[in-house]
């Protein structure tokens, strides 16, 4: 509860008894919620007030939900956004998290689910990962990633892997594990520090090409070792960078 | 009429049309011929000269010769010898009949005069086993359903009904290596002859005449069978020279008949050709027709196909739409039926919280239950179904819960004022949504990439029939394509937006129930009026 405590939501959606009754669930456990019924209302409530989470959804007419986050980026990098998906989607769920959004949710959805996942938004925002300990064996989890890498900087710019708020996507001439997987991983550098990145993962998208293609695959981070939430926040956390997970 | 600007017949690819008009043109060539022979020569000539294929424009026809039998004692004194010659001796009677050559047209110059002719100008016909050892004429012969004892015999007492039952088309299809065609190198082979075909039957109750053409082109089976009247307008085109003199110099051969008698065996044979000629021709048009049916039948069933596909594509247009439309009233009854439990949970249960909330999720699994049946009896076949009555203001509703959600989200703006429920018409419901969704459809098209595009819904009940209007904020629809909007297949859409089917699928409908379809060009916007009967006929 913590987490809610004197957070302000804001809810977007055109369907008005809907966004009312997601209200009702965030106003019940703590949170302020206030609602809009279209991406420009949503705006200028943003302009107005200090937000500390919104939960769009994408197809609205008057100022859709995709529109509604790239101005939310521009506005401030760092503020949570969680995006409402249906099943046609106007958006890939690479794209979403590759604009900004820290979190996707399928309409229909579970309201446990919800709740979990705005609290998770907000913590990340302010860099609170879970503390990673390097107990687990990363070959004996059975899905890891675990690649060999030249140093942090010629990775990033040859496109090897991308980092970003609350993720990262890596490429490898290996399979890579399959979406929704849970995986722990370890960035190995040959040279210049950090000597490695440590941590555990779900895995968001997954690309899989046919070999010597490579493969890539989007990891959000559930927790990181001390060094490697560092080196994360040194690379995001004073930049534009709107990417919560970059796409390859 | 010209030969460079008469019409020209593809014998590869005659149609029934093509059929009737070479038939009359035959029945009509030999207007002024004098004798046999000039009229054998008008024929060939024609069959020539005005055969050609329709893409390479060249004569169909290599060679084209006119055969018929003559007494030897009718023949001219050279032609008597030549036959002579062939049967090595000179015939001992007088009733040996010869298959004579009396016309010749072909693309050797050598082949446009009879005289010039080497091996075939007079070919006795003696026997049965001297007729055997030449194949192409026992199989000509054979092929056109002539006794060859008939020939060779020429019995008198041989009635008409012979010659009225034996005419017919002469066809070997593959020339190439064909038995019946013995100069394979030195003709068939140099010349490229694909087919070979001819008309021919009994002329008199005791002559045959046949036309031998040798084509260029392949000539099917069922190609070959629509040249019988082709046959029968030759033989009707010779009667008049039947009994007449052979040559034009040559001498009036005794017919057998006195002359007032000939004259009614020329009226019968004539008129007793013509009968065939009716009858073939009837029977070639009824056999025509059964095709033309059944390739209509098969077009009719790919059009039925087309109307679901039409559907389907519309289906798919929507789907992404109706998705959203669905999940919007599950995420609430899910969300607000966590909320019932919880409320009811609590101490003391808060029972009007819950109450109020049932009353959401109702209106909601209605919302979806109207979208779901919009879908079912959108999507089937509905052509079959009865006539029901219903409520116009409930099918445009269900229609409305199909494309509105997708009007909304493109920012295209929806009117529509309820009409009075009490308005009802006899209709198949499914159908009339198929049309209004075609109709909302094409204007959330025309509208969707322009500012403040609206589509507007509105009902005008009359005394037998109820007017439907759609109209867009469209600019109307451009001049020189209004002609065309209710054809199939024509749409101004781009390749894979429209099947071009809509309208003219709407028109189809909307006349099964009795109604009309049409364009209000007096509009300044795109407007469309449906106006159907309140009642079916009959009911």
């Amino acid at each position: 509860m913590t987490d809610s405590l004197n957070r302000t939501i804001l809810i977007v959606d055109d369907e008005k008894l809907l966004r009312e009754a997601i209200a009702y669930e965030f106003n019940k456990r703590g949170f302020r919620a206030l609602t809009a019924g279209s991406g420009n209302e949503a705006y200028g409530i943003i302009e107005r007030e200090k937000i500390d989470v919104v939960l769009t959804d994408v197809r609205m007419p008057d100022g859709d939900g995709i529109g509604l986050l790239s101005r939310i980026k521009k506005l401030d990098a760092a503020m949570p956004v969680v995006v409402f998906i249906t099943a046609f989607t106007d958006i890939t769920i690479e794209d979403a998290y590759n604009m900004g959004a820290c979190a996707i949710i399928c309409k229909p959805f579970d309201r446990k689910e919800l709740q979990s996942t705005v609290a998770r938004a907000i913590r990340v925002a302010s860099g609170a990962w879970d503390d990673f300990q390097a107990t687990e064996d990363i070959n004996s989890a059975g899905t890891g990633v675990d690649l060999l890498l030249d140093d942090l900087e010629s990775s990033i710019n040859g496109r090897v892997i991308g980092i970003g708020r609350g993720g990262m996507f890596v490429t490898s001439d290996r399979p890579l594990p399959e979406i929704q997987s849970r995986i722990r991983f370890r960035l190995r550098f040959n040279h210049k520090p950090p000597d490695e990145f440590n941590g555990t993962g779900v895995v968001r998208w997954s690309r899989s090409a046919p070999p010597p293609l490579p493969s890539s695959c989007g990891i959000e981070f559930i927790a990181l070792d001390r060094k490697t939430a560092e080196a994360v926040q040194a690379l995001t956390g004073h930049s534009k960078t709107a990417a919560f997970i970059p796409k390859a | 009429m010209d030969a460079a600007e008469a019409k020209s017949y593809d014998i590869a690819r005659l149609t029934l049309r093509g059929m009737i008009e070479c038939g009359n043109e035959l029945r009509n060539s030999c207007k002024n011929a004098r004798c046999f022979e000039e009229a054998a020569a008008e024929i060939v000539s024609f069959l020539y000269e005005r055969m050609a294929n329709a893409e390479t424009s060249q004569h169909s026809f290599v060679l084209a010769r006119f055969y018929k039998t003559c007494l030897f004692r009718d023949l001219p004194f050279e032609l008597q010898e030549f036959a002579a010659r062939l049967v090595d001796s000179k015939p001992e009677s007088d009733s040996l009949r010869c298959l004579t050559l009396l016309g010749s047209r072909g693309e050797e110059p050598d082949w446009n005069d009879i005289r010039k002719s080497r091996g075939h100008r007079a070919i006795p016909l003696p026997s049965d086993e001297f007729v055997g050892r030449l194949p192409m004429i026992s199989n000509l012969i054979n092929q056109l359903g002539i006794d060859v004892k008939t020939i060779i015999h020429g019995r008198n007492d041989i009635i008409l009904d012979h010659e009225e039952k034996t005419f017919g088309v002469f066809h070997i299809p593959e020339a190439g290596g064909s038995p019946y065609i013995p100069a394979q190198d030195g003709f068939i082979k140099p010349f490229g002859i694909r087919s070979v075909i001819g008309f021919g039957g009994m002329i008199t109750a005791k002559d045959m005449f046949a036309v031998i053409l040798f084509s260029k082109d392949h000539i099917s089976k069922a190609r070959a069978d629509l040249l019988a009247p082709l046959a029968l307008s030759i033989k009707n085109a010779l009667i008049p020279f039947a009994y007449g003199r052979l040559f034009k110099n040559g001498n009036q051969p005794h017919a057998g008949y006195f002359n007032d008698t000939l004259e009614v065996v020329k009226l019968h044979s004539k008129l007793a050709t013509t009968e065939q000629l009716l009858c073939t021709s009837e029977r070639i048009a009824l056999e025509q027709f059964e095709k033309l049916e059944t390739n209509l039948n098969k077009l009719k069933s790919a059009e039925e196909t087309l109307v679901q596909c039409d559907k389907f594509a519309a289906l798919g247009e929507m789907a992404g739409g109706i998705a959203h439309e669905i999940n919007n009233p599950v995420s609430i009854i899910h969300t607000l039926s966590g909320q019932i439990s919880e409320a009811l949970a609590s101490s003391p249960a808060d029972i009007e919280f819950a109450k109020s909330r049932i009353a959401d999720i109702e209106n909601q699994s209605l919302r979806i239950s109207r979208i779901i049946s919009g879908l079912r009896s959108f999507s089937r076949d509905a052509s079959g179904d009865r006539f029901v009555k219903a409520g116009l203001d409930a099918i445009i509703n269900e229609t409305l819960s199909l494309c509105s959600s997708r009007f909304k989200h493109n920012k295209v703006e929806t009117r529509y004022s309820a009409c009075n429920e009490q308005v009802k018409i006899e209709c198949r419901p499914s159908e009339i949504i198929q049309v209004l969704l075609n109709l909302l459809n094409n204007a959330f098209d025309a509208v969707v990439a322009t500012e403040g595009g609206w589509i507007d819904i509105s009902v005008a009940p009359g005394m037998n029939k109820v007017v439907i209007s759609i109209s867009d904020s469209g600019n109307g629809i451009p001049e020189q394509v209004v002609g065309r909007i209710f054809q199939p297949f024509f749409t101004t859409k781009p390749v894979g937006k429209g099947t071009g089917l809509g309208l003219s699928i709407s028109k189809g409908i909307v006349e099964t129930h009795g109604g009309t379809i049409s364009l209000d060009r007096k509009c300044l916007n795109t407007k469309f009026d449906i106006s159907l009967p309140f009642k079916q006929p009959g009911s």
